[in-house]
């Protein structure tokens, strides 16, 4: 099972790998808890991204409606805990996904009817309708103030979660995990038949491949990740309001997607954090980090439409050739 | 034994009649060509027996079983497979693993998400034998789209022959090859034996009378005559509607 | 029991909210149509229109020329973004991006200019006042607006069936290759086509002022109330674009009288039904007429 590496290939990945771990655990220790709260945000970010990017980069379905999972996952949180007095942190999660999964079920179905444009506004038009639910049902949902009140999980730890630090070791626990599941799906059979979905699906379907079935699974899991996104979101923000499954966050996490690059396995992530720290960090400097944002879209699109990530693997191909 | 038929066969498209109460019937072990002039119907008919297109009327058997609103993934399951003329699978990846992909689309573990692709090695040895077979082993990690047209073409053809079809049908496999790829590409086909049965639409003549054990002509979606080559060469209709298209 | 003129206004508010919609609807049924692409700025278009009608009115004290520089500014908006950038874009998902990234920037450049707060525009003075409905006044501006809207209806019907320039843009719909094969530079049509669609959007964006007030909001929410036009319409021609904004408009004015908590939800939850359904929507097909 293991695939044959060399000692120096082991070697190498072994020293990203500690590396990795020992800016992920021990930076956050000496940092303003300002900055660790970005950094905990952007992980959650990350996961919602690569829960996106299983939809558009692996299987070629760009979803403007992603944003739905992501409120399903934390207004399901917020109503158990504030509406249901429920304090379970692992029921609620649980229950949390399970919404999530059904909402994916459900969308996954309606959505899967259709193909290209129609996708797009289908699922544009889904997320709307949480939206509008979210938005207009105040005794259920606060309407437009949301629901306040979300504390951090309690598991009886000398540790309190409420402080931003350790909050965000449990979020990277989950980023870890998230991690490894999607990555460990996108090097699979599955995964890789939606690579192949995603670049001629009736060429698929004529080798025999059930492209459908594949679309819905890809689906579901997408809708799963956004929702394990949304409930950390809501722990970590203790209130949750509309904008979780807004139009602008949908569009937040298409941008996260597209400038990290979409067709490599780690695009998302990067993409995550090059658009939460020009949001949270540049945004203290300048008032126009929106516009940054748009103008770093609109570049993006226009001359390195595979992303920052993807860019880099191409000069490093180009460079590496040069090399000889 | 029958192991392709088409009965009363019917397909339109608005007001245009491309196939019209077309039956056929395919042997165990036959080498069938379908040809006709351009406009003939015989890209429809060819659509309608790998499952692209659904007949307006008529229906269609495969091993006996009916088929004819069976989708097009499924036909492969029971043993058909069929070639593009167009599409490659996809350019930027290596043919190595464009070939495993088409092995894989029977496999069992084709929806397993916990292992790597490569954990299954089933598929790099089937997709070496496969390759090495038809020689293009050495040319695996190249991307599809650097591989030479004809090569493509052959490559095409192995990923048809990944599902150990029963059936094979081929969509003008020859067009746009060279004489020696084309020839080439022909002994790929009469290499194979005779358990895998091939239907295959033609334009180019010498491909026909070559391969083909029978023979169906189409004119005007409906089918003109059937049989051997020498019955077809011989047969008055098809001479005129083909005169002038043949040298 | 709501009474016949309350009735009245609350219909008379959706065929004129329609109306607006409808300029917005049109515009994306062409772009829809000719380009394949959805323009995610469009709902941008409108608020932007509404934030440059009003501050050039207020300086002028005309809203005529606030009118007109609202719109022929998006137009010209519309026109460079074509001609410089989605010309050069590949496929219909970058070209798409592209818009998402200029909803960004024109959102965050109108916020820099006009502020976070609404802005307001009163009607011109020859609009102004209301005409006696029942027991209850309603605002002759609003009526106007319906009026201008059926002209507008009108004169893009004749433009398309009578006018040259229209038979190409069909005929584009209907076959690109066929267009270009007889000579026709497909790409000046897009561009004419787009930008034409921007002027539509800025037009509309102007003469909402009056009504409802500029604010920054407005993109997206104009934007996904087009798109459920457009569905309930048909994705594709014309006449299920107007017929659709007057449903919607209908629908969304209702809504907001008997029953807000659910009128949104049902409306977004119906489009999406159709979409899965009846892609055609619940007018058709027929080309782009």
């Amino acid at each position: 099972m293991v695939n044959i590496l060399s000692r120096a290939q082991l070697m190498r990945y072994g020293a990203y790998v500690l590396v990795g771990l020992a800016v992920f655990l021990i930076v956050p220790q000496f940092i303003a808890s300002y900055y660790v709260l970005i950094w905990a945000e952007i992980l959650i970010y990350a996961i919602f991204a690569l829960s996106f990017n299983m939809l558009m980069g692996y299987t070629g379905l760009l979803s403007l409606g992603h944003a739905a999972f992501f409120g399903a996952g934390g207004y399901t949180v917020a109503l158990l805990v504030v509406k249901g007095g429920m304090d379970n942190f692992w029921l609620c999660i649980f229950i949390a996904l399970l919404v999530s999964a059904l909402l994916g079920l459900v969308f996954g179905y309606l959505a899967l009817r259709t193909t290209g444009i129609y996708f797009i506004i289908i699922t544009l038009a889904l997320a709307q309708m949480l939206w509008a639910l979210a938005w207009r049902w105040r005794s259920l949902t606060g309407g437009d103030d949301g629901l306040p009140g979300i504390d951090r999980p309690d598991f009886g730890l000398p540790w309190s979660l409420e402080d931003t630090t350790n909050y965000y070791y449990f979020i990277l626990v989950f980023f870890v995990l998230s991690l490894f599941i999607l990555y460990r799906i996108s090097r699979s059979p599955f995964g890789r038949t939606l690579v192949g979905i995603r670049e001629n699906e009736p060429r698929m379907q004529a080798l025999g491949y059930n492209t459908w079935r594949y679309k819905y699974v890809c689906f579901i899991i997408a809708a799963v990740f956004g929702g394990l996104a949304g409930v950390l979101k809501v722990y970590q923000d203790g209130f949750i309001s509309p904008t979780y499954c807004s139009m602008m966050t949908s569009a937040l996490v298409v941008l996260m997607a597209l400038i990290g690059g979409t067709r490599v396995f780690t695009g998302p992530i990067l993409g995550a954090g090059v658009v939460w720290i020009i949001k949270s960090v540049v945004s203290s400097y300048t008032e126009y980090w929106t516009l940054i944002l748009g103008i770093l879209m609109v570049v993006i699109v226009m001359f390195a439409p595979q992303g920052i990530v993807g860019y880099l693997a191409q000069l490093k191909e180009r460079y590496g050739t040069l090399k000889g | 034994m029958e192991l392709l038929k088409a009965e009363g066969v019917s397909k339109n498209f608005d007001s245009l009649y491309a196939v019209q109460n077309v039956s056929l019937s395919v042997s165990g072990g036959e080498r069938r060509a379908i040809i006709g002039p351009n406009g003939a119907g015989k890209t429809t008919l060819f659509n309608l027996l790998a499952g692209e297109l659904e007949p307006c009327s008529g229906r269609i058997y495969l091993f006996g079983q009916d088929v004819t609103t069976t989708p097009v993934h499924q036909r492969v399951h029971l043993g058909l497979a069929r070639t593009f003329q167009i599409m490659n699978l996809i350019p930027n990846l290596s043919v190595l693993d464009n070939v495993k992909l088409a092995i894989q689309a029977i496999k069992p573990f084709r929806f397993g998400m916990f292992r790597s692709q490569n954990a299954y090695t089933s598929l790099l040895d089937e997709a070496q034998s496969l390759l090495d077979r038809w020689g293009l082993w050495g040319k695996r990690q190249d991307l599809m789209q650097e591989l030479s047209y004809g090569q493509q073409r052959r490559v095409e053809l192995i990923m048809a022959l990944a599902s150990k079809p029963k059936i094979l049908l081929l969509d003008e496999p020859t067009s746009g090859l060279s004489e020696a790829a084309a020839a080439s590409f022909l002994d790929m086909i009469r290499e194979l034996g005779r358990d895998i049965t091939v239907v295959i639409v033609e334009h180019d003549m010498d491909v026909v009378f070559d391969l083909a054990d029978y023979i169906t002509v189409l004119h005007h979606g409906e089918v003109i005559a059937e049989g051997t080559g020498r019955e077809i060469k011989d047969n008055h209709m098809v001479k005129e509607i083909y005169l002038g298209e043949e040298s | 029991m709501p009474q016949a003129d309350q009735l009245a206004l609350v219909f008379l508010n959706g065929i004129s909210f329609g109306m607006l919609l409808f300029l917005l609807a049109a515009g994306l049924v062409l772009m829809l149509g000719i380009m394949n692409i959805v323009n995610l700025a469009h709902g941008s278009f409108y608020m932007l229109a509404g934030f440059i009608g009003i501050a050039v009115a207020i300086k002028t004290g005309n809203f005529l020329l606030g009118a007109v520089a609202g719109m022929f500014a998006i137009g010209f908006i519309g026109l460079v973004m074509e001609r410089f950038f989605l010309r050069r874009l590949p496929g219909h998902i970058e070209q798409m991006l592209f818009t998402l990234g200029c909803v960004y920037i024109i959102y965050d450049l109108s916020r820099v200019a006009w502020g976070s707060n609404p802005q307001y525009l009163p009607p011109p003075e020859v609009l102004t006042g209301s005409v006696p409905i029942g027991d209850l006044q309603y605002p002759i501006y609003r009526l106007a607006i319906i009026g201008f809207g059926a002209i507008i209806a009108f004169g893009l019907w004749l433009f398309l069936e009578k006018t040259r320039f229209g038979a190409i843009i069909r005929a584009g719909a209907d076959d690109k290759e066929m267009v270009e094969g007889i000579g026709i530079d497909i790409k000046l049509v897009f561009t004419m086509v787009f930008t034409l669609a921007a002027l539509l959007a800025g037009l509309s964006g102007v003469l909402a002022t009056p009504v409802l007030t500029a604010n920054l909001t407005l993109d997206w929410q104009v934007l996904t109330l087009a798109f459920v036009v457009i569905v309930v319409g048909g994705l594709r021609t014309l006449k299920g674009a107007l017929i659709g904004s007057l449903l919607i408009g209908i629908v969304d004015s209702v809504g907001i009288f008997f029953f807000p908590e659910l009128a949104m939800f049902l409306m977004f939850g119906v489009t999406a039904l159709i979409l899965a359904f009846r892609p055609k929507g619940l007018i058709g097909y027929g080309g782009l007429r």
